[in-house]
């Protein structure tokens, strides 16, 4: 019967239809994931913010030292080796100068009295007028 | 700016009058697949500009994407060659309209359109009972991907975050436009007119 042939038909292609969006989908969440849980890649340059304001984007293949001037004094940063650092802080816990130098993709430092952070990025690094 | 970008730069400004043959293929092209053809292209330039003005919903990238309306409209009128035509040039004379021409945005948008066309055209021709609201979101996640996959060789590895969501979005997306092209699909003057 030409009805029941084609409502079978349409049936299965649904089906199978669901089942290509479905493995689509998942195979992107897992690519996602992959991505998601695979070892940070280092970071090329780091953006330094000051109370919500972004106002250095550093690359740190560059070997540099510099000043920012916070609320609560001057804060001193340090780039060397691919790697950032706080040097010297004005905060009473000092727990940016303990962090140490971060290398890695995501990884912040923040100082908080200063309303500082400095944020690890990475992929190729577009020059902004800050 | 590295030397990739600008080979592939080249490769592709190349690539692109070749293009225009492809819609002359053959002798016998009639006037009036051509004038149809640039019709439907122009819809798609003026969905596409006009929607890139709106706020993306949540993330960036999260859009109705309804030029595709246009380029689906193509595909299943006339056929492959007609809708890789108002594909390419789609992607291409949006971003030149926006600014973004070989810029990330470009890349992104013109990576997005073309795979989620090859994907479209793909499943809607070897996959003849696909339904349009299964080719459309099979398009709307090509088109997500891509365009994640082209950030992500710009921004770094943060960028894969996004895919969830965005993949998430792609079905409303994608259902979407598959409504709108079905509901047009069905009317006969458009038919008759696209055909004529």
């Amino acid at each position: 019967m030409p009805a029941r042939d084609s409502s079978k038909k349409n049936k299965r292609a649904r089906i199978i239809e669901a089942i290509l969006l479905g493995t689509t989908f998942l195979s992107l969440l897992g690519v996602s994931l992959f991505f998601a849980f695979a070892p940070k890649e280092t970071a090329t340059y780091a953006d330094v913010v000051l109370k919500g304001t972004m106002i250095h984007r550093l690359s740190l293949k560059e070997e540099q030292e510099l000043m920012v001037q916070t609320d609560i004094g001057d804060v001193e940063i340090s780039v060397k080796d691919g790697g950032i650092a706080v040097l010297t802080s004005p905060c009473p816990n000092k727990s940016c100068i303990h962090m140490g130098y971060k290398h890695k993709v995501g990884e912040t430092i923040i100082c908080a009295p200063a309303s500082l952070s400095i944020h690890l990025l990475g992929g190729e690094m577009t020059e902004v007028v800050v | 700016m590295n030397v990739y970008l600008i080979l592939a730069s080249i490769l592709f400004l190349l690539g692109l009058p070749p293009l225009f043959s492809l819609l002359f293929e053959g002798g016998d092209f009639g006037a009036r697949r051509v004038a149809r053809v640039g019709v439907m292209l122009a819809l798609a330039l003026v969905l596409g500009y006009m929607e890139s003005f709106l706020p993306e919903l949540f993330l960036p990238g999260m859009r109705l994407g309804l030029a595709n309306v246009a380029i689906l409209m193509i595909l299943y009128v006339y056929g492959f060659k007609e809708g890789l035509f108002v594909a390419v040039l789609k992607a291409v004379l949006v971003s030149m309209l926006r600014g973004n021409f070989l810029a990330m945005g470009g890349w992104m948008a013109f990576a997005g359109t073309l795979l989620s066309f090859l994907g479209m055209a793909l499943l809607h021709f070897l996959f003849k009972r696909a339904s349009i609201f299964a080719v459309s979101i099979f398009g709307a996640l090509l088109h997500v991907s891509a365009q994640v996959a082209v950030s992500y060789l710009y921004l770094g590895q943060g960028v894969w975050g996004y895919l969830p969501y965005l993949a998430l979005f792609s079905f409303a997306s994608g259902a979407a436009v598959a409504l709108l092209c079905s509901l047009l699909l069905r009317h006969k003057a458009l038919l008759s007119y696209l055909k004529a």
